[in-house]
């Protein structure tokens, strides 16, 4: 009986044993299952978010697409390469006949999604007033002139992109700028370092003179890109009879030239191609630019068989987290409106400071450009020259106090002119610009006031330049 | 001279090619801010040497790019990003000017840390620039979630095993690791500022967002009127009225903002001001992502109890 007894009770604690490792079993089950269920509920929600994303965008996250195949290490992707390259370079077999493409209707491509690759356009109205006279406000006679600036900007493949810059004005529409930028060679097989621009383009002599005139910090141009970047051969811009090339040796102009008759701006640009290349200089950067351009202006009358060349030594380091220091070099030769050799020699340093914390409030630009020029004449070489120094101080969030001093002396060094100008700015906002400007120009031995109003104001999508 | 320009070109192009890739090397990650360089780090571990381009103290929106961005990018093999339109007005052009196909849009070291972020403020209906600089994809400020802060890092994770597959499962350990952190964050943070659920603020600027979401707080209103629009004294007065009736007590302002406009609002309502710096390592005690979050919220909570 006791035995019988003792049996059942063995039993009993046998199955109550059994029964507590199993509920330890299922107790582990069931925490595995409720981390693996949290576990699908953030992936749930991740995926959610995903979707959500790639409604609003249109687009495939970057982690949804191929790219997300693992790639080769550098070694086996260096040789990868060159396997590719070779095989590449071999003739290509003989096609089969393929069937005849599909043609497609232009319902196909003319849908709502392909909006969505319309390139970045933006429009800058730039509205100018200048009264003008020999004392500020002592006459009104002077002139008005406003102008839109039309852009278009869009990546045309992985590889390129094409920036579009239109001047609309009373006197018709101009392109200022029409580039194309190859910003990755690769598939050229030439080094990454290297960019190319095609087109119409703003020649790299200088730092202001990358900087469209409505983005510049004056009204007007310096003095020197007026007089000497600011005219085109054979073309009366402002109508007012001022043009190069009507004399003999080039010394044709008058002295007693009225301040009106100078273009209130001066761009150097030209068509051709322009080639940059990222200098290798550790921390800090160094660009080098060459850019042979068909360019007519005051200094150079090139063309496509006697281009202008270009170069340009940029280097921009910093002096701390909140200073840096531009600093370019710049030299161009070819030739002028008498057919004679011309050398430009070009200096330029620009210091920015913004403060970390403060930075919405403060910053300071100055900026100081100076330029010689060797000018062949039938009577030997004359030498202009022509320099300008600005600064700019931020003074809140909104206001900026601007000064100017330069000088220039014409192209053929016939008068020479300086001018001292003071620019109040506000800007409301980024997309609206109002100034304020009052310039006192000695030009040809005459003096006289200015005083402008601009307004800037900017729809769209607008680029901003990144250094 | 002519010869002597064919020599020059020539040099150039021997130099160029002179230049050779550098030998086996940590992946060089360049993140915009320390919030994604401090995920960046955690993922990546010692495969990975990381540097941020913004400092924490720079106001986002204005930041001036410094020539060292450029050589940064270009020897970047990963670029992480906010995204959305957070780095649109200065990361672009740096990115195409740093000759690095790697970096690009689509690129295979290009990374989008906000996809599959759950976004807040999305604008609805026609966006304009009426309606200041407006955030067109939503509000970008996302990175104070931890919730969000495990996306990030999954992005980054995703990232890294495109560009290094080698290391793929450690950087699955390691995401793992910093999603079990996040949670044990969550934990924690959501009872430190257990006080502030239901709390009512003022803030300078929509930075703070998704923290409220998350430690259920409210900004009711804020001292620019419009995102990117300097504050005028009719909004000024709008707000100071809102903040009466609705007796918010705290305004929030990041250091970039300046204390003349958050004072005077805080004297005429009897708030208080806290500064509080919405990036890993802007403070004190904050170098961390962990550390950062705790020390906001401390200062929230401190700020609330303050005034009650």
């Amino acid at each position: 009986m006791v035995r019988w007894m003792l049996g059942v009770l063995a039993l009993m604690l046998f199955a109550v044993a059994n029964a507590q490792s199993s509920d330890a079993e299922k107790e582990a089950e069931l925490r595995q299952l409720r981390e693996r269920v949290a576990v699908l509920e953030r992936l749930v929600q991740t995926l959610q978010a995903e979707l959500a994303s790639l409604k609003r965008n249109g687009t495939a996250p970057s982690n949804l697409q191929p790219s997300a195949i693992q790639q080769p290490s550098d070694e086996e992707r260096r040789r990868l390469e060159q396997e590719l390259q070779k095989a590449l370079q071999q003739a290509p077999p003989t096609p089969a006949p393929s069937p005849a493409p599909p043609t497609y209707g232009a319902v196909v491509f003319g849908g709502g999604a392909y909006q969505a690759l319309n390139p970045d356009t933006s429009v800058i109205a730039n509205f100018r007033t200048a009264f003008r006279g020999r004392r500020p406000f002592a006459a009104f006679g002077g002139s008005e002139f406003s102008e839109a600036e039309l852009a278009f900007q869009a990546a045309t493949d992985p590889f390129s992109r094409l920036d579009t810059f239109i001047a609309v004005g009373p006197e018709g529409a101009e392109i200022e700028e029409a580039t194309l930028s190859i910003l990755d060679p690769s598939f050229l097989r030439l080094p990454r370092g290297l960019q190319f621009r095609l087109g119409l383009l703003r020649a790299p002599f200088g730092q202001l003179n990358n900087i469209h005139p409505p983005e510049q910090p004056f009204v007007d141009t310096p003095l020197v890109h007026r007089l000497w970047f600011g005219h085109k051969h054979g073309n009366n811009e402002n109508g007012n009879g001022h043009e190069h090339g009507d004399n003999e040796n080039g010394n044709g102009h008058e002295h007693e030239i009225r301040p009106e008759q100078i273009p209130t701006e001066g761009s150097f640009v030209g068509t051709g191609l322009s080639l940059n290349w990222m200098v290798p200089t550790g921390k800090h950067l160094t660009w080098l630019t060459v850019a042979p351009l068909n360019t007519h202006n005051s200094v150079f009358d090139a063309d496509t068989r006697r281009p202008a060349w270009l170069f340009r030594l940029r280097h921009m380091r910093e002096l701390s987290l909140t200073q840096s220091l531009n600093l370019g070099l710049n030299y161009a030769f070819g030739r002028n409106d008498l057919g004679k050799d011309t050398k430009l020699f070009g200096v330029d340093v620009t210091y920015r400071w913004r403060p970390l914390k403060e930075g919405l409030y403060r910053s300071l630009v100055w900026q100081t450009e100076a330029y010689w020029g060797w000018r062949g004449t039938d009577n030997g070489d004359v030498k202009p020259k022509g320099w300008f120094t600005m600064v700019e101080y931020q003074l809140s969030r909104t206001l900026f106090l601007g000064a100017r001093y330069d000088f220039a002396q014409a192209p053929d060094k016939s008068f020479s002119g300086r001018g001292f100008s003071l620019a109040i700015t506000l800007f409301p906002s980024e997309f609206g610009r109002y100034r304020l400007q009052w310039s006192r120009l000695k030009i040809g031995g005459r003096t006289v006031h200015e005083v402008w109003l601009q307004t800037t104001l900017s729809i769209g999508v607008h680029r901003p330049h990144p250094l | 001279m002519k010869r002597m320009l064919v020599w020059l070109i020539v040099a150039l192009v021997a130099l160029m090619l002179a230049i050779a890739p550098g030998a086996a090397r940590k992946l060089r990650v360049v993140a915009t801010t320390n919030d994604l360089k401090w995920a960046v780090e955690q993922i990546g571990g010692k495969n990975v040497e990381v540097v941020a381009l913004m400092h924490p103290l720079q106001n986002p929106h204005t930041v001036q790019p410094r020539p060292s961005f450029i050589v940064q990018l270009n020897r970047a093999d990963l670029l992480v990003r906010i995204g959305l339109d957070y780095e649109e007005p200065w990361l672009p052009p740096l990115v195409e000017e740093s000759r690095n196909p790697k970096i690009r849009r689509g690129g295979v070291g290009d990374v989008d840390a906000s996809i599959g972020i759950p976004l807040l403020e999305i604008p609805q209906g026609r966006i304009t620039r009426e309606q200041g600089e407006v955030h067109i994809f939503g509000n970008p400020h996302y990175w104070l979630d931890p919730e969000n802060m495990k996306i990030i890092a999954r992005n980054i994770a995703n990232g890294l095993r495109r560009i290094d597959p080698a290391n793929a499962d450690e950087y699955e350990r390691n995401l793992k690791r910093l999603e079990r952190m996040m949670d044990d964050l969550l934990d924690e943070t959501l009872k430190l500022a257990a006080p502030l659920r239901g709390e009512k603020f003022v803030a300078y600027h929509t930075t703070w967002s998704y923290l409220a979401n998350r430690y259920g707080f409210r900004v009711i209103g804020y001292l620019e009127p419009k995102p990117g629009i300097p504050p005028s004294a009719s909004h000024l007065a709008d707000l100071i009225v809102r903040m009466r009736q609705e007796k918010a007590k705290v305004i929030i302002k990041e250091p970039f903002y300046e204390n003349r406009i958050p004072n005077m609002v805080a004297q005429r309502t009897g708030a208080k001001v806290v500064e509080i710096c919405p990036t890993v390592g802007g403070e004190p005690d904050t170098e961390t992502y962990p550390k950062l979050l705790r020390h906001i919220l401390t200062k929230l909570v401190n700020a609330v109890q303050s005034v009650k």
